[in-house]
């Protein structure tokens, strides 16, 4: 390159040789003179406004070459390109909806029943829809399991729905390229249906959880034939299979025993939780809600259980046992409450005060205990969870209690096991060995993983992960990129159950419709329909219909064979209903019996026999107690056990993948974001371990490194970890976060056990640099970097940083004889209720029209935190992030407050859901400058959020502390997909605006528009709000307090009333009704003896 | 200023008098003359050298100035969550700071008003500087009512009332607009006190200086001041009357901060006894750092014939009684979460003594209630170098007065399920180090480019003025 000259400055300078270079014009490009001329000037001769103008003018005498009239032409173009500019820029162009489907209005909610498949339960649920998507979901108040109730995990699902992180189209693992590519449809099809077409007889697997749906069943069948060497396995990773193993001997059948805890006055848990983690828990948990109710009939429960599950904190009794005593407590009590029955006869001979004693179970309990079980013979339960227990003891277990049940003839009176089973969690450990070991004979030619992440969700010794590669054709239908898809070589990614045809039978006789909200714009295909027209383009009938000629079509046309293609599976569904239809001979003709089912959601065949049962029991089986293992009664505690548990939220770890469930706080520990090794105040100083310090746990011959939490409530012999943390891969939210427990799983012969003896667990050096990434959380949450607040210490996200009550006036409780004492009545309403404090004003204040309140039943709630995600995905409440959760930000507009009360290793378990009270005299009304929250006409205390400035004074103010700020944008502005997710009912807030709850007054304005539309009032009942509507035990009731008559009403006039802090004269709307416990009056063991009031 | 002189008159009597006077210093040190004073208080601005000490400690002074400014562009950026603030602890340093830079303005303005009313001479040295401390403290602690809030945007003219056709007002029963008015009004009359009191000085300025810009400048700011009688007789009587309008305001803008706490329903806010002891807290603090300034003033610009050790003293023994009046609001509110028998109250003090912040607590005792002991003793009150660190001290015993009362009421208060540590961020560290760099920038500005003592009234309590006096009457 040479030095351009001075003279030639103007001309571009040649770049270096081979330089890309660029020209725009001919002229530049030749360099010719012309161009030359006017390369150095900024605009061309011919494009000069002055130029212009003087040609037009011809006078321009002012030598600046600018007329006085090409000056206001020039300033008259002007104005009008900046009038021009307030024009909405950029364009947009709208597609006016004109063909809009007939149904649906703008901005009026649709509801369509449709049943929840976040779990193999199966719930009815129905779906909210605004302008064609779903925004909410709720149960189905009609159907017999859910009845209006939906767990957490149904209310998340939206973040499953619309999760940005979902696979949105199928990828092929390339070999060449060593990566997954993208890959059409229409080619993955083709290429995996020629190599199942060439498989030769080696077997094709679909690996799934539990199905149940008559089109499943049908659907297995029809591939069953259309590949002869078609097999499907069931593996519920937390369903070891044991309950319905134990049926299978004790009753000849191999069903999953249906509890009806509405009909038991009694129930004894042994390590079971069937709130927690049952097959049904939002059926159980409403039943068992049902007896809580104070009166004669009200039910005792008891649990002995090593780790606190909400069962057993909800229970009257409850007894910390090691795991390992299960079975000795168990086998004591059916010795004494059985005598003489099969069952008391094949277990060791043990007497209750041995139990006792060996358990450290306080003398005399159990006796008591047997006596109520003895009177309560047929109207009790004996409960117990074999389900994570693979080994000897969980199925010993589950033989014993399902034997015991019989023994005192609750089989057939408040458990069904034939007349309308379970069909919930029938998948099995073993299945799944076998498969492994059928894999590495290399007997299995295709692979199809559905629902399913083995390879996180089973220990490295199962060899699932080594197999997997193994099967030639391995495809995965996962909706996301998990550990298990990473072994696969090809992802048919598949539908949320929002988006999908689909029915399920969870209890026999009970089906249950699956219809689609949404079409989300991705290439995902529900995996009935993948694998159906693969079945087709493998060369099957199986699947194929014919495609009718059109009318238009000529008679040589005609005269040709159909095209084929493969069946939809609406189709396919709807011809598996019209099966039914005819099977069960109903009245009706298929179109309305069929359009009933989508409007109902379901269709309960069995609804005679939901309830009466007794007949149609199998016989007992006396012989089948050969399968209790004798040698598991034997064992003996170590000094410290492994229990490895699964909370009702996490279960195996979906979760993950939903911020709202990471970030809500676990219901025994407040800890949110997180797992951690569990020990018990007096285990821990013995290890000389503290909260946050860094510890290891082995046990089964592995070990896992993890943070320590001392647990209160947790069995001194006991080390617990929960399940379903520490994904490895789990799209964008989960991977990092807790520690994965799966190392520490037990290969048993029947599959696996979450449990161990002889576990250690010892202090270490946390390598802080591998601690939480921190990685962005994409579902509307910022974060920051999370400061280790005490030094050496892990950070723990706990929402509540102290559990005691400090001896003040929160909770109140009873006990069942204590209840209608005037006493306590007394009590209540001179100190703890607003009608003891005189309202400075004179008068209260009358509310013309509505006045809104709300009672919360301690007696009901069961601290599930369903009301806590139902209320942020309602009201489009952000999720904040492990670390603003740290510093004390987390956003719930309704929170459960769980206090401890007693002994720090024993503890009693009290839990309070708090949200906005709404008082009569807010505090935070008159502190806000602005006026941005004040009282509306029905007693609502309401949130002006765009006049808000965000001083806190409110919510420094607010004696419940239930103002959440929004210290910084925590809301996702700009992902497409999570815009769809929100209730357009409700304001998004933005960063600076203080918000609360607001009794869902959204839900209060649909109900008046549409009593006024009917020209009546609003019903009671009619406005649920959102934590009420998912409330699985009603522990929630809101209504009209002006009508005397209102459910509300009558529950605020009830002798259990109070308001919380009522001595500050806030007068809230929230009242609560004093927890009503149901302690034998003889028998008060330490810890448990429970008294009125805390004060 | 006729009264005034009349204190020196009365310089005669009795013997005992004569022993006090003799171990009471000046109020001027002796020697000084019309000439002297106004030479050497007006050659500190006129002088064309400025004190190389000057510029190392503006340069300190800027640089937190400038850390100041990144913190707020952050914080409007960002939000509050830069700052330590959480739920339960919706305040911190954003209103501690506030509180406490307010605190500091009183002494100001309890100089020039409280004083000036009661003929305090002694006050006529430390008027003027004390009064811009006053604004630049008040103009400190405005920032935070509006940075504090979530959308200051909306919050600069929200939470004025103007009319709009919404018919939208603010919320006239919240305490956070008693004090938008409160600090507001107390900002407007501070300026103009101490403009109406600088206006015969600048005219001096103006006579003196040499230099065009300085001769335009303050003749601008002198307001055409030509030292006629009828420009005295309507200064006079300006000044009074805003010494009237200023001396309630004292008592009051500090009452009406405190009603931000004493009207909620917080444990340890909620206390009928806080205006009365958040006053005599404000003029505590204020007169610390009245010294704090004065006593480096008057080392390097040589003003300690003007700032006499009577002043000192005088100030020290303000200190101990507004002191003496604070410690025993804190055995007051001691002695009411005893006595009371509300538990949430006595647990609130409980918290206070032996939970996570008590170290701040005890502090403030050690520093509010017992080190100011130490002013009783005058070897103390005469050891200038002891004076500064106490003084520095008093203010860092006031900050945490104003911390505990704030985060420790409000992170445990009522359902302990609530409970909450709070822990600052470095943001919140920058903010209040960058209002200091505010305030000393100003402080800096102001003692080069206006008189730092008021000139005309120094030369009123010379001998000079007294001899004058004498002699016409």
């Amino acid at each position: 390159m040479t030095q351009p000259s001075h003279h030639d400055h103007h001309r571009p300078s040649r770049p270096a040789e081979g330089a890309p270079v660029y020209w725009s014009t001919l002229e530049q490009y030749f360099d010719t003179p012309a161009y030359r001329e006017r390369a150095g000037e900024e605009f061309f001769p011919d494009a000069k406004p002055e130029r212009y103008f003087e040609a037009e003018d011809g006078n321009a005498g002012n030598g600046s070459g600018m007329s006085r009239r090409g000056f206001l032409k020039l300033s008259g173009f002007a104005a009008v390109m900046a009038a021009l500019q307030g024009c909405e820029r950029p364009v947009q162009k709208i597609i006016p909806y004109v063909n809009a489907p007939e149904e649906i209005t703008p901005g009026v909610q649709m509801y369509y029943a449709t049943t929840c498949m976040e779990c193999p339960a199966a719930c009815g649920a129905i779906s909210t829809n605004r302008d064609g998507r779903p925004i909410k979901v709720e149960g189905n108040a009609a159907h017999p399991m859910s009845r209006g109730g939906m767990c957490a995990r149904g209310q998340a699902t939206f973040q499953n729905l619309y999760n940005p992180d979902r696979v949105t189209q199928p990828y092929e693992f390339s070999d060449t390229a060593s990566n997954w590519l993208p890959v059409e449809w229409d080619a993955a099809i083709s290429r995996a249906a020629s190599q199942l077409a060439a498989l030769g007889g080696k077997k094709v697997v679909l690996l799934s959880p539990t199905l149940h749906g008559p089109s499943h069943r049908r659907l297995l069948a029809d591939l069953k034939r259309a590949f002869p060497t078609f097999e499907h396995v069931q593996f519920d990773p937390l369903q070891s299979g044991a309950d319905a193993r134990a049926a299978e001997s004790l009753f000849g059948v191999r069903a999953l025993p249906r509890y009806k805890f509405d009909k038991a006055r009694t129930v004894v848990l042994f390590g079971g939780d069937p709130i927690g983690q049952g097959a049904s828990r939002v059926e159980y948990q409403h039943d068992l809600a049902m007896r809580r109710k104070p009166g004669p009939e009200m039910s005792r429960l008891y649990a002995f259980e090593p780790v606190p599950t909400m069962t057993g904190t909800y229970s009257d009794y409850r007894f910390r046992v090691a795991p390992q005593h299960l079975l000795t407590v168990a086998a004591a009590v059916a010795r004494a409450a059985a005598p003489g029955s099969p069952v008391a006869s094949a277990v060791p001979a043990l007497s209750l005060e041995d139990a006792e004693r060996e358990a450290g179970i306080p003398a005399g309990t159990l006796a008591k205990m047997v006596e109520r079980l003895k009177a309560d013979a047929g109207d009790s339960i004996v409960y117990c969870n074999a389900a994570n227990n693979a080994g000897p003891e969980g199925e010993t277990l589950a033989a014993l209690c399902l034997a015991l049940n019989h023994a005192l003839g609750n089989v057939g009176k408040t458990i069904d096991l034939a007349a309308t089973p379970s069909n919930q969690a029938l998948g099995s450990h073993r299945a799944l060995a076998g498969l492994v070991g059928e894999i590495n004979s290399g007997a299995v030619g295709a692979l199809f993983l559905l629902d399913v992440n083995p390879v996180y969700q089973l220990p490295e010794t199962s060899g699932i992960a080594e197999a997997i590669p193994m099967v030639p054709l391995t495809v995965s239908l996962s909706r996301y990129r998990d550990e298990s898809v990473f072994y696969t070589k090809l992802q048919l990614p598949g539908r949320h159950w929002l988006e999908s045809w689909g029915d399920a039978e969870p209890q026999a006789g009970l089906y249950s419709i699956l219809q689609p909200m949404i079409d989300m714009p991705w290439q995902c295909r529900q995996w009935e329909d993948t694998l159906m027209q693969l079945a087709t383009a493998a060369g099957s009938d199986v699947f194929k219909r014919e495609i009718p000629h059109a009318i238009t079509a000529t008679d040589e046309e005609k005269a040709k064979p159909p095209a084929v293609r493969a069946a939809t599976y609406h189709e396919y569904v709807k011809e598996s209903w019209a099966d039914l239809h005819k099977r069960y001979d109903v009245e009706a003709s298929f179109d309305s019996f069929w359009e009933s089912v989508l409007r109902n959601g379901f269709f309960d065949q069995a609804y005679k026999r939901r309830d009466d049962f007794a007949s149609a029991q199998p016989a007992f089986k006396a012989d089948g107690l050969r399968a209790m293992s004798p040698a598991a009664f034997e064992a003996k505690p170590s000094d410290l056990n492994l229990v490895l548990y699964a909370s009702n939220v996490h279960g195996d770890g979906d979760s993950m993948l939903m911020p709202f469930l990471l970030e809500l706080p676990d219901a025994h520990t407040k800890v949110a974001w997180d797992n951690y090794i569990g020990l018990s105040k007096s285990k821990a100083d013995a290890l000389a371990l503290e909260t946050g310090d860094w510890a290891e746990v082995s046990a089964n011959g592995g070990s896992v490194q993890g943070p320590v939490w001392i647990w209160p409530g947790l069995d001194d012999r006991t080390v617990a970890v929960m399940l379903g943390w520490g994904r490895r891969i789990a799209a964008g939210v989960g991977p990092g976060y807790g520690i994965d427990a799966t190392p520490l799983v037990k290969a048993e012969s029947n599959g696996w056990s979450y449990r161990g003896a002889a576990a250690k667990v010892e202090k270490r050096e946390e390598d802080t640099s591998a601690r939480n990434p921190e990685k962005g959380v994409r579902l509307g949450a910022v974060n920051l970097s999370i400061s280790n607040r005490i030094a050496g210490k892990y950070p723990f996200a706990n929402v509540q940083g102290h559990n005691y009550l400090e001896g003040r006036p929160i909770f109140f409780e009873t006990t069942l004889h204590q209840l209608d004492t005037p006493d306590f009545e007394h009590h209540i309403y001179n100190h703890h209720s607003s009608n003891a404090f005189q309202n400075m004003w004179g008068k209260e204040h009358k509310y013309a029209g509505h006045h809104w309140g709300m009672t919360i039943d301690y007696n009901a709630c069961s601290s599930c935190g369903a009301c806590v995600v139902a209320c942020q995905a309602e009201n489009n409440i952000p999720v904040v992030g492990k670390g603003d959760v740290i510093k004390g930000r987390e956003m719930h507009w309704i929170r459960i407050d769980r206090y401890y009360r007693g002994d720090v290793d024993n503890p009693d378990h009290a839990f309070q859901a708090m949200l906005c009270q709404h008082c009569g005299t807010a505090p935070c009304e008159t502190v806000c400058p602005v006026i941005a929250t004040l009282h509306n006409d029905e007693g609502l205390n309401t949130m002006i959020y765009n006049r808000c400035v965000g001083t806190r004074y409110c919510s420094n103010n607010c004696p419940y502390k239930v103002r959440r700020f929004n210290f910084l944008l925590y809301q996702d502005w700009d992902t497409p997909s999570l815009k769809l997710q929100r209730n357009p009912d409700v304001t998004v807030r933005s960063r600076g605006v203080m918000e609360k709850c607001t009794y869902c007054v959204q839900r209060i304005n649909h109900a008046r528009v549409s009593a006024k539309l009917e020209d009546r009032q609003i019903r009671d009942g009619e406005v649920l709000t959102a934590c009420q509507s998912t409330c699985p035990t009603d522990a929630i009731v809101f209504g009209n307090l002006n009508d005397p008559e209102s459910r509300v009403s009558k529950l605020k006039a009830g002798n259990r009333n109070y308001s919380l802090l009522a001595e500050l004269n806030t007068r809230p709307r929230t009242t609560y009704l004093a927890i009503v416990r149901n302690p034998n009056t003889t028998l008060e063991p330490a810890g448990t003896a429970r008294t009125e009031g805390e004060g | 200023m006729a009264e005034m002189q009349h204190d020196v008159h009365h310089s005669g009597g009795d013997a005992a008098l004569a022993a006090l006077k003799a171990r009471t210093p000046a109020v001027i040190a002796p020697g000084h003359s019309f000439e002297s004073v106004t030479e050497s208080i007006s050659h500190i601005v006129l002088a064309k050298r400025t004190p190389i000490g000057w510029f190392f400690g503006f340069a300190i002074a800027f640089a937190l100035l400038m850390l100041l400014n990144v913190t707020i562009a952050k914080l409007l950026l960002t939000g509050i969550g830069i700052w330590g603030n959480n739920v339960p602890v919706g305040w911190a340093f954003d209103i501690i700071n506030f509180v406490w830079w307010i605190g500091i303005g009183h002494a100001g303005t309890l100089i020039s008003a409280i004083l000036l009313l009661f003929r305090q001479q002694w006050r006529t040295s430390i008027n003027r500087f004390a009064e811009a401390m006053t604004l630049f403290a008040v103009a400190c602690a405005a920032m935070f009512p509006l940075l504090h809030t979530g959308r200051p945007w909306l919050a600069v003219y929200w939470l004025f009332p103007y009319p709009n056709s919404m018919g939208l007002w603010p919320q006239f029963r919240s305490p956070l607009i008693w004090d938008v008015f409160a600090v507001s009004t107390y900002g407007t009359v501070s300026a103009l006190f101490w403009f109406t009191g600088l206006v015969p000085d600048m005219a001096t300025l103006r006579d003196r200086a040499k230099s065009k810009g300085a001769k335009i400048i303050f003749g601008m700011l002198s307001l055409g001041w030509r030292g006629s009688a009828r420009h005295w007789h309507r200064y006079e009587m300006a000044y009074l009357l805003l010494a009237g309008i200023s001396t309630p305001l004292v008592l009051s803008v500090h009452s009406v901060v405190s009603f931000d706490f004493a009207v909620s329903v917080l444990p340890g806010w909620h206390a009928t006894i806080f205006p009365p002891y958040f006053v005599a807290g404000a003029i505590y603090s204020g007169f610390a750092m009245v010294m704090t300034l004065a006593i480096p003033l008057r080392k390097y610009y040589q003003l300690d014939g003007f700032i006499t050790m009577r002043h000192i003293h005088n100030m020290t023994k303000v200190m101990l009684v507004t002191g003496m009046i604070v410690a025993y609001g804190y055995a007051n509110e001691a002695f009411f979460a005893w006595y009371a028998g509300n538990q949430y109250e006595s647990y609130m003090m409980l918290n206070r003594m032996t939970g996570p912040y008590a170290v701040f607590y005890w502090t403030l005792i050690a520093i509010n209630a017992g080190m100011i002991q130490l002013f009783w003793f005058r070897s103390v009150r005469d050891n200038i170098g002891l004076l500064f660190v106490l003084s520095l001290l008093v203010n860092v015993g006031m900050w945490l007065e104003r911390f505990v009362i704030i985060v420790t009421s409000l992170h445990r208060d009522f359902l302990p399920s609530s409970w909450d540590i709070y822990y600052p961020t470095r943001w919140d560290f920058a903010m209040f180090a960058g209002t200091i760099g505010l305030f000393l920038s100003l402080f800096f500005l102001f003692v080069r480019f206006l008189p730092a003592l008021a000139i005309f009234e120094m030369r009123t309590i010379t001998p000079e003025a007294k001899l004058k006096l004498e002699h016409h009457g």
